[in-house]
């Protein structure tokens, strides 16, 4: 199963959010991918997730498969669409 | 992977060197628990005395963050390590960051990757300690610590020791 988000932070997915995206994908045993312009990474892997290079309004599809694939694209989802605090206070 | 367990009897020792010059300290001084907690993965910090990031060991830029505040470079062995200047320094947006490679360039230790402006970051009120951390823990059997206090030298010692699985 698959599903789309957003992404509402402005600086977009760099390491720390692709960090917690690695975790939130490891809870799963199958196959996690994110697909972004048609091009597919390997949401396991944090030099893959960063490397979607996924900046602020681009759109992100999550795909999992197995039993967890609807918490898992949950929770990555939930982190592509969140907005970090030290984000709010600059500019 | 079984196609793993043939062909490679001897596993691989990978010496990275500082690559930046500075006062080595542990990751629980960084003041970001994504580093600290080492939730990014393991590795020391190094709080920077010059604005200037080499190349750890030979290999290749797996990835160059956007906005030149990060990048993670790949030894041949597959070994990935993430050097990350300051911290919520994606925050400045490229500014006081300036790129000498871009992703997918090949690389000798020693290699100028990155230069930056200390004092900008600072102004920005980003601390400037900049977390060295392996990206693909997995793949790693055991990271020895070489130098875990003290000042060190871009490109001059080891400060890391990967032994990758076999």
């Amino acid at each position: 199963m698959q599903n789309s988000y957003v992404i509402q932070n402005p600086f977009g997915i760099h390491a720390r959010p692709a960090r917690k995206i690695v975790e939130a994908a490891k809870a799963s045993k199958e196959s996690v991918t994110l697909v972004k312009d048609g091009k597919s990474f390997n949401a396991k892997s944090l030099v893959h997730v960063i490397s979607v290079g996924a900046k602020f309004g681009d759109s992100i599809t999550v795909n999992a498969d197995g039993e967890q694939a609807e918490d898992v694209i949950a929770a990555i989802g939930a982190i592509l669409t969140a907005v970090e605090q030290h984000a709010e206070k600059e500019q | 992977m079984l196609s793993k367990l043939f062909g490679k009897t001897k596993s691989k020792t990978i010496e990275i060197l500082a690559p930046l010059s500075g006062e080595v300290l542990a990751l629980t001084a960084v003041p970001d628990e994504a580093f600290a907690g080492k939730h990014m993965g393991d590795g020391i910090a190094i709080e920077p005395s010059e604005g200037k990031i080499v190349a750890p060991f030979d290999g290749t830029v797996a990835h160059l963050i956007h906005t030149n505040h990060a990048i993670i470079v790949e030894h041949n062995s597959g070994l990935q390590l993430l050097i990350h200047i300051g911290i919520n320094t994606v925050a400045l947006n490229g500014n006081g960051f300036r790129a000498h490679v871009s992703s997918g360039d090949s690389f000798q230790a020693g290699d100028i990757l990155i230069e930056f402006d200390r004092a900008v970051i600072e102004a920005a009120g980003c601390p400037s300690i900049t977390p060295i951390v392996i990206a693909n823990e997995d793949e790693v059997k055991q990271l020895e610590h070489i130098v875990s206090s003290g000042s060190v030298t871009a490109g001059a010692e080891a400060v890391l020791r990967a032994e990758m699985n076999e």
